[in-house]
């Protein structure tokens, strides 16, 4: 009788995990703080031309990238004159379960199905379930997904209702849990149990998908404007959406693009919480996911997290719940497209952004995702509501996440705000010097950690030895 | 009420106890059990709620928990449209005649 106690179950992670994705990250690792992140990328073999290759076949990606033309009008409306960028949209719903997960379940399921498992397990409260759900009807695949989807009351919040209830009509079987970071206890025990694939946002297969939607926009730009975008904003979760994205950017020889990432704001909100995991309307594309996982990539539920967003990106932009909410108001009634408030949350930040850019310039919003019940700012609000979350129209500098929301009462009141790049790679190596016990770094370590927090070897060495000056003086 | 073999039924199980918990999990989600649902079809007698059943899932495994629902429901919808944005929608139509 095996023992599946917590306890056992977790001490068994890396055995566990080794058979259900079919990577030993042993071979990569390097002088103990860093690993071989490029090697373990090309060890899967899928470059953008294999990705792109597969995803064909499953009916994912070739999405249409949109120009916003009246959206850019009211941008223009509230910007300084000569501000203004043109602001286009991936139009990412058109993936079959509606999301750019579906780019990352295609590689993921394919290689479930190439090597011979009968079945994958994801665990997200994401549309990535529903991504996986999907493809894996398609390939003829049997696949459970783990979800967080109710406090201890049993109360649910619809967006997440919704993806159970999509997963389960591709013929997934949901088990639905309660708050606690222990749903990864039950993903590693159901993978005992099935012999299924680990289907894991994080690993290399599941982060090299999404550079296909990087390139594609690289690519389509180019071949319209003849250069690349000025800029793509890409909301920031997991970090395996940025990651992936930028890699196609600059693979289609997009250098000088800037990659901004964009979250919704809910700091002040712990994840975790039974108390606060109904105030808070935004399940994903959050500080609450965006900050911990750039700031310790490997946290996740792999040994190694192919999702490594530091390296890339150049800006980070906060966006409020009521922001989103407005945007996805703004983006049907000028647009005349419905979308998902999650995936609008990086076009938020691109109408701030835009207005701080000049009107010749060209601005990439890398996604939209599909609406439905449950996924629509009107039943997220009234939810917000009947949770005690007020909801008012003012100036979202002043919502409360898990208090309230703020309608922005003007498009003007949509500014920039960022979150300080620097203070996160601080973060960064504030972790990984208290797990090496603040020893001195190889040259080894040391160049990963330049390529990690995009600082120079110069400005890690110095960052690394004040942290060990501050370790030795407490 | 009673299930009969076969209905599309709800189960419900604790996973962890509150005491099976693991440290760092903060002290108001600790205080809960860790539980899950899921929906399958009833395996074995007719059953009521707040049986001990067994069911079978869409992809064919059997899991064992406490009958919580029979004929299970979906009841998330669009809501009504909030004040809120209509008000936003209607400025949006005087910014950009």
């Amino acid at each position: 009788m095996i023992d599946r106690s917590y306890a056992a179950v977790m001490a068994r992670r890396g055995e566990i995990l080794q058979r259900a994705t079919g990577i030993d990250y042993r071979d990569f690792e390097r002088d103990g703080v860093a690993f071989d992140y490029e090697g373990m990328m090309s060890s899967v073999g899928y470059d953008v031309a294999a990705a792109a290759a597969v995803q064909r076949e499953a009916g994912v990606g070739r999405t249409p990238l949109l120009e916003l033309h009246r959206l850019t009008e009211l941008v223009r409306a509230v910007a300084p004159k000569g501000k203004g960028a043109r602001i286009f949209v991936k139009d990412e719903a058109a993936n079959p379960s509606g999301s750019f997960k579906d780019r990352r379940a295609a590689l993921a399921v394919h290689e479930a199905a190439k090597r011979g498992y009968r079945g994958v397990v994801a665990a997200t409260s994401g549309n990535y379930g529903a991504a996986v759900a999907s493809q894996a009807a398609a390939r003829g695949l049997r696949c459970i997904v783990i979800q967080e989807v109710f406090d201890s009351r049993g109360v649910g919040q619809p967006e997440i209702v919704e993806k159970g209830r999509k997963c389960e009509a591709y013929g997934a079987e949901v088990l639905q849990v309660s708050v606690g970071p222990e749903l990864f206890y039950l993903l590693l025990a159901t993978l005992e149990e099935t012999g299924y694939f680990s289907a894991s946002l994080y690993t290399p297969y599941a982060v090299a998908g999404i550079a296909t939607l990087g390139y594609e926009i690289a690519t389509e730009v180019k071949e319209r404007y003849g250069r690349g975008p000025d800029a793509v904003v890409v909301t920031h979760a997991g970090g395996g959406n940025l990651t992936g994205t930028a890699v196609g950017i600059r693979a289609a020889g997009a250098t000088s693009t800037r990659i901004v990432a964009a979250s919704v704001d809910l700091r002040g909100l712990h994840m975790a919480s039974d108390h606060d995991f109904n105030r808070k309307s935004f399940t994903t594309g959050h500080t609450g996911f965006g900050v911990p996982f750039a700031t310790d990539p490997d946290r996740v539920d792999v040994p190694r997290n192919a999702a490594r967003p530091l390296r890339y990106m150049e800006r980070y932009l906060l966006v409020s719940q009521g922001e989103a909410f407005y945007m996805t108001e703004v983006l049907a009634r000028t647009q005349g497209l419905e979308r998902g408030p999650a995936g609008n949350t990086s076009l938020a930040a691109a109408f701030a952004l835009a207005q701080e850019m000049a009107t010749d310039e060209i601005l990439v919003v890398q996604e939209t995702e599909y609406t439905g019940a449950g996924k629509h700012p009107n039943a997220q609000l009234a939810f917000a509501r009947s949770q005690g979350v007020t909801v008012s129209r003012g100036d979202p500098a002043d919502e409360r996440p898990g208090t309230s929301i703020v309608i922005p009462d003007h498009p003007s009141r949509i500014q920039c705000r960022d979150l300080d790049l620097d203070g996160l790679r601080r973060s960064y190596l504030r972790g990984v010097a208290h797990r090496a016990g603040g020893r001195t770094l190889s040259p080894v370590e040391t160049s990963y950690l330049s390529a990690e927090t995009r600082w120079p070897v110069e400005r890690v060495t110095a960052e690394w030895d004040a942290l060990a000056a501050a370790t030795a003086a407490r | 009420m009673k299930a009969t073999r076969g209905d599309h039924v709800r189960i419900r199980w604790v996973v962890l106890r509150p005491e099976e918990r693991p440290d760092g999990v903060p002290a108001d989600t600790r205080a809960t059990p860790f539980v899950a649902c899921v929906n399958g079809h009833l395996e074995g007698p007719s059953a009521s709620i707040g049986d001990r059943v067994r069911v079978r899932t869409q992809i064919g495994r059997v899991l064992d928990g406490e009958l919580v629902e029979i004929g299970p429901r979906t009841d998330h919808g669009f809501g009504s449209p909030q004040p809120e944005l209509l008000a936003a929608g209607q400025q949006l139509r005087e910014i950009l005649p």
